[in-house]
């Protein structure tokens, strides 16, 4: 996703001058996203400049020129929005190498490094599921979804720490050539029983 | 944080099953408090020891070693008479699945604990409908188990749990049967009620689950080996971690 | 046809399976329908073998001979082809007139001409000392005739009239044995050997002599002999008849081993077969136990089918039609059913022969022959047994296969809402069993159709206890928790507790019916109850000695015993009966018509006279109770009525002078005072006016009072040795008790009671594990558990109790009318309504009592302790 995007997606709404869709767009994205005035109308320069948007007319009394959405302008946003994202796949994911580097390295405690990381991710998600809360009380859905992006995304994350974590220490199980680690649940064995 | 009265206090507890060669380490040395208004979740694999940590705190089981207590009460040394009379009063228990008897109503199921103690009727009947409303569920106070959703089910367990003087919630995977708005909304309601003055412990698996708790103890192995904190601050919250995953 | 065969193989295949993975419930059922046949292949199994046939007793009824050939007594005899039943008619034809003896022997002889006769002599002796008598078989036992009759299992047989064969049991009491010399018969005997005779079973208790004819241990002249007929050719039925019409009484071995057939045979004895009373009583008796079993396994099916609903919604899933799930839950019905009755067949077969050898030993009268298996009742009770297991399966199959299939794959708990059972066809059977037990049942005899109705009573009652187990199940929310927990489960859980329920309230409602009627029977005993002199007072009969008797008696305890005479004659071939027979018959309470004695006599049997009334007897003045029995002149007339050899009766009549007087022999606490006779004389007005006088019974002397234990010991062994069938007889009301038998019904009950309350309680509490688990969470008390169980029994038991005692009422009264109403020569007058009489406190026990066993029985066998880990989803 883009700002390009962002702000053809609110000029299709009804046409609007550049303050009053930088106000718009933290609004919408809740505050995650705080944009300055001066990246809107480098955009909206391009915009114009690429047949998507057009002045809506002539500056106010106050100088503010309305911009709206070109014909071409409208196909674009429809397109965007009928287009799937694509998945984010940025190779240059920090922890990912580091896990990964750090699986091969000797004198790594890669179980404590994973903890360390589902901790603060953990940690992350209980802000994430207190500002949840505050927005449930308040009923500002888009907020919320916007929240829950964040929210499935730190809990896939801590998902996978999971699966790193049982994957390691079965590797190391098997490596050590010894009995499993003992990860029986009593509980559930004498409940069966 | 402020001064709160703490209502679960674990110390140095260890719990070990069977001896010799089939000895299994359950539980070691774990220390645990929670105070009132305080929800606290437990995350951990299978087989960390989730399970017999929540058995030991609500005296369901006895540790091999430390202390727990309930409210200031020792749980350690008492009988197991003492310790059902314990539950009765101070612990509220929410499981997975199979919460509530069949054969009675919500209300009754609700008042089950009061009337356990001896509690007048009348009586346990009134606290139970306050606790039912207190989860929205006052309306189907008379309905039985299997003519609710299991929603409104473990809505009525978390009723029964903190129902009259009982303080302490312990939740066992209490969303594991529900899909996954209806397990929001019952920790919605759960962390509501603790919000509203009392403690829960809560048991999972689910880090989205677990967020919703002031506090995690991770477990690994019957080893508490980290505890987070949610921020106070919001704001830092999202300086911290936001734009980064969106 | 292949296709259901295929199918019911498959199920078959499952259902083993399923069978021995459930091992708890399969055993449960097993037993259920195991016990019943078991005890059904035993007890005919004994029956057959201890019911020796004349066939088995041939060896030793004949020994060698062709037939056996007795004395009947008088008359003409007609008999069972086997001997074995029959009766002397009165008609005159045999003997030698006027003797009453037996026709010599040359009339068989002349029946079976051409063989040699073999007198053989059987009878009894009493041994001094002792009250008991003793069986002797007097015989030539070097005669090859007699081989085979008595039987040595120690010793040898006697070869002189000095030596003797005795039981075991004879031996025992005499502590002898071989070699030993014992008194008998007035002489030194010596024991050769220990046997027994005339028996294949062996009875070891018996005890019997066996001797030469020279040991004359019996009375020659008593009757004739019967004599062994030895001739090559078989003895006939035409020759049994023949003999019959003489007045004998003939085993024949022909005739016992190729019975005539039924047109030849008397027809007296012809319609003995196919009792239809017997056969509607075990109809009866197998409907019950039927019942019984089906409704106490339907339980057990019930849970096993709610286990298995996963599994048998997968093979619904994977094509299995309804039928083929019935089929599945019925196939383990026949696996358990069958196998269960076949292995409690063949263990009844195995145990018979323990039994058999170890009852004799226990009981004095019991023996029996060749072991013996009828396996047509065998074969019966398997199928029977099998049936019900079938039976019991036929509603939790039907239900399950009638199941929401995805409700219970998704794991929704589709609760089978059960339905109310089908109260409509209950009131029908209820009113249809009513209505027979009181029409057919209040007519006499009429007991039968009591039963048959209290069955369809009871079956009524089955199909309505759903419906009322709902009733009581909306009442719940009053009870305490326990109890309402116990009656919740009771109402939601009806496939697993109507049947059980139903189970103890069919047994309770034919316990409460039979209590009812036999208390009523026996209140009714106890009210027609006639004191036959004041309680207390001891009277010795003896028919043949008894002046002799009496002075033995009086000697022995120092308490006079004074006898009495008595109008009539009871001496064979000179019989006469004497009786009053002016007046009018008025009610009166005593065992003579005609006393004669003296005023001394009376005074010692309580009758105090006015010097004016006993002048009067002395001077032959005759004197009666009251003035109702005098004819309208003041006398009285005494019938004599001596019987001749040929049955004809001839009657003379003695018109006596006659005073009232006071006959009472004193107060009695229930129904009218006896008298010592309805009239009396004295001996020399007895001989005046020709009437025979016999003296049989004699009083311990009134002013005596009550004598003593010991001197009642001490004059019943001295009367005794005078003659043996003297005995002593003390009033003391009515003494037999209904205790035992209202103890064995509460028994019989409690154990139905206890049985099915416990079987559903588990089945109960097995199902209940989760809730417990659940209550153990909230924070019940560890007992809770027991206490829960408990409440469970409670309902169970109470419930069904109640129901059975509500149900088996009116078949209780009813059955009063047949028992009770039919009161001849009752104080009341006959045909007095029904005698009721309600043992309250046994119903009482079994509705509260018995529960209350069974709750503490479930408390205790219930372990206390709540499970304490939450275990998984099922």
């Amino acid at each position: 996703m883009s700002i390009r995007q962002g702000l053809l997606a609110l000029l299709s709404e009804q046409p609007m001058y550049g303050a009053q869709l930088r106000s718009e767009f933290e609004r919408r994205t809740g505050g995650t996203w705080p944009l300055n005035v001066g990246q809107v109308y480098t955009t909206l320069g391009r915009l114009q400049r690429d047949g998507l948007v057009e002045a809506a007319g002539d500056a106010d009394d106050e100088g503010r020129i309305t911009y709206g959405l070109t014909e071409a302008g409208r196909g674009e946003v429809a397109t965007w929005f009928t287009t799937t994202v694509d998945r984010e796949s940025d190779p240059r994911d920090e922890l990912t190498i580091k896990l990964a580097l750090g699986v091969t390295l000797p004198g790594v405690d890669i179980v404590a490094i994973i903890q360390a990381q589902r901790a603060a991710t953990v940690a992350h998600l209980q802000d994430l599921t207190r500002l949840k809360r505050d927005a449930l009380a308040g009923g500002d859905l888009p907020w919320e979804l916007v929240l829950e992006r964040s929210i499935f995304t730190a809990e896939a994350q801590v998902r996978w720490l999971d699966h790193v974590e049982s994957r390691v220490r079965r590797a190391a199980a098997a490596a050590s050539a010894t009995v499993p680690v003992a990860d029986v649940d009593h509980e559930m064995q004498e409940s069966r029983a | 944080m402020t001064e709160r009265h703490v209502l679960l206090e674990m110390r140095g507890v260890s719990r070990v099953h069977g001896h010799g060669p089939t000895e299994v380490r359950a539980l070691s040395g774990v220390d645990l408090r929670v105070a009132e208004g305080e929800l606290v979740a437990v995350m951990g694999q299978s087989g960390s020891g989730k399970s017999t940590l929540l058995n030991l705190a609500g005296g369901l089981d006895t540790p091999t070693a430390g202390e727990v207590e309930v409210e200031g009460a020792a749980l350690t040394g008492r009988s197991v008479a003492g310790r059902a009379a314990l539950r009765r009063r101070s612990i509220g228990y929410v499981f997975q699945d199979l919460n509530l008897i069949p054969t009675l109503t919500a209300a009754e199921n609700v008042s089950l604990p009061l009337e356990l103690d001896g509690v007048r009727r009348s009586k346990a009947r009134k606290d139970a409908i306050h606790s039912l409303a207190d989860v929205a569920m006052a309306d189907l106070a008379d309905r039985f188990p299997d003519e609710m959703s299991g929603g409104q089910q473990q809505r009525v367990a978390i009723a029964r749990a903190l129902v009259g003087p009982r303080r302490l919630l312990l939740a066992d995977e209490p969303t594991g049967a529900l899909d996954s708005e209806t397990g929001e909304a019952i920790l919605a309601v759960l962390r509501k009620r603790v919000d509203r003055g009392a403690a829960g412990l809560l048991v999972t698996h689910e880090a989205r689950h677990a967020a919703w708790a002031d506090r995690v103890v991770f477990l690994r192995d019957g080893v508490v080996v980290d505890t987070t904190d949610a921020s106070s601050d919001t704001s830092a919250a999202l300086a911290a971690g936001g734009p980064r995953h969106l | 046809m292949s296709r259901i065969g295929s199918s019911w193989r498959a199920s078959l295949r499952i259902a083993r399976r399923d069978v021995v993975r459930a091992k708890g419930r399969s055993t449960l059922v097993a037993v259920m329908v195991g016990t019943p046949v078991l005890l059904a292949v035993m007890l005919t199994t004994l029956v057959a073998t201890g019911d020796v046939s004349a066939e088995e007793n041939l060896p030793v009824t004949l020994g060698q001979a062709q037939a056996r050939v007795s004395w009947g007594g008088g008359g003409a005899v007609l008999q069972s082809p086997d001997g074995e039943s029959g009766m002397t008619t009165d008609e005159m034809r045999g003997g030698v007139p006027g003797t009453g003896e037996p026709p010599p022997s040359d009339e068989i002889a002349a029946v079976v001409p051409g063989s040699r006769l073999v007198p053989v002599r059987t009878g009894w002796i009493a041994l001094q000392g002792r009250p008991d008598a003793v069986d002797v078989l007097e015989a030539d036992l070097d005669d090859p005739a007699t081989d085979g009759l008595a039987t040595v299992t120690e010793g040898r047989l006697p070869e002189s009239g000095d030596e003797i064969v005795v039981s075991l049991g004879l031996a025992r009491d005499l502590d002898a044995g071989v070699g030993d010399t014992v008194q008998l018969g007035g002489a030194s005997r010596e024991v050769v050997g220990i046997g027994s005779y005339e028996t294949v079973a062996p009875t070891p208790r018996r005890r019997s002599v066996v001797a030469l004819p020279a040991a004359a241990l019996l009375d020659a002249d008593d009757g004739g002999p019967d004599y062994l007929v030895m001739r090559d050719d078989p003895v006939s039925w035409d020759d049994v008849k023949e003999l019959n019409a003489l007045g004998f009484w003939v085993t024949s071995r022909d005739v016992v081993e190729n019975p005539p057939p039924t047109s030849q045979q008397y027809d007296e004895f012809t319609s003995w077969e196919g009792d239809d009373g017997t056969r509607t009583v075990l109809v009866i008796v197998v409907t019950a136990v039927v019942l019984q079993v089906v409704l106490l396994a339907g339980p057990a099916f019930a849970v096993g089918v709610r286990r298995q609903r996963r599994d048998l919604a997968l093979l619904a899933a994977s094509g299995g039609a309804p039928a083929d799930v019935r089929r599945v839950v019925l196939a383990q019905a026949i696996v358990v059913g069958f196998g269960a009755c076949l292995l409690a067949a063949g263990l009844g077969i195995a145990l018979s022969p323990v039994v058999i050898e170890l009852l004799p030993r226990w009981f004095d009268d019991i023996g029996f022959g060749p072991f013996e298996i009828i396996w047509q009742p065998v074969v019966a009770a398997v199928a029977l047994g099998t049936a019900s297991a079938v039976l019991a399966a036929l509603v939790p199959a039907r239900q399950v296969a009638k199941q929401d299939v995805a409700a219970v794959l998704a794991g929704r708990s589709g609760v089978v809402r059960t339905r109310n059972g089908w109260p409509v066809v209950g009131v029908l059977l209820i009113a249809a069993g009513l209505g027979v037990c009181f029409t057919a049942g209040t007519q006499p005899g009429g007991e039968n159709a009591v039963a048959a109705g209290t069955i369809g009573v009871v079956l009524g009652a089955v199909f309505l206890t759903p419906l009322l187990i709902g009733l009581v199940g909306r009442i719940g929310g009053m009870l305490p928790l326990p109890l309402r927990l116990a009656v919740r489960d009771t109402a939601r859980q009806r496939a697993r507790s109507a049947p059980a329920i139903a189970a103890v309230m069919a047994t309770v409602a034919g316990i409460t019916a039979l209590a009812i009627a036999s208390s009523s029977d026996f209140e009714q005993s106890r009210r027609l109850y006639e004191y036959l002199t004041p309680p207390g007072v001891t009277t010795l009969s003896a028919p043949q000695a008894v002046e002799e008797s009496a002075a033995a008696a009086s000697e022995a305890s120092g308490v006079d015993f004074v006898p009495i005479g008595e109008g009539g004659s009871t001496v064979q071939d000179a019989y006469a009966y004497v009786s009053l027979e002016s007046g009018d018959e008025d009610m009166w309470s005593g065992y003579r018509e005609i006393a004669v004695a003296t005023p001394e006599t009376l005074a010692a049997w309580g009758v105090e006279l006015t010097p004016d009334q006993a002048a009067a007897l002395r001077e032959g003045t005759a004197l009666v109770g009251n003035d109702a029995r005098l004819t309208a002149d003041g006398r009285v007339t005494i019938g004599v009525h001596p019987e001749s050899l040929d049955g004809s009766v001839e009657g003379t009549t003695a018109e006596l002078d006659a005073v009232v007087a006071d006959l009472g022999l004193g107060e009695v606490p229930q129904g009218r005072e006896p008298e010592v006779a309805r009239a009396v004389i004295s001996p020399e007005a007895a001989r005046a006016h020709g009437i025979p006088v016999s003296t049989t019974t004699a009083i311990a002397d009134r002013s005596a009072g009550k004598l003593t234990a010991e001197q009642l010991a001490a004059a019943k062994a001295a009367a005794k040795d005078v003659e043996v069938d003297a005995s002593l007889r003390t009033e003391r009301g009515f003494q037999e008790t209904f205790t035992l038998q209202l103890l064995l019904l509460v028994g019989a009950g409690g154990l139905a009671v206890l049985f099915g309350t416990l079987t559903a309680t588990g089945l109960a509490l097995a199902d209940a594990r989760a809730d417990l688990a659940t209550l153990a969470a909230v924070g019940a008390a560890p007992r809770t558990r027991r206490v829960v169980a408990a409440s469970q029994a409670a309902v169970l038991g109470v419930l069904g109790a109640l129901l059975g005692v509500a149900v088996g009422f009116a078949p209780g009264l009813a059955a009063t009318w047949p028992l009770t109403s039919d009161r001849w020569g009752s104080l009341e007058g006959a045909d007095g309504g029904p005698i009721v009489d309600i043992p309250w406190g046994v119903l009482a026990a079994i509705v509260f009592v018995v529960p209350l066993v069974a709750v503490l029985a479930s408390a205790v066998f219930t372990r206390g302790k709540l499970p304490l880990t939450r275990r998984l989803a099922q």
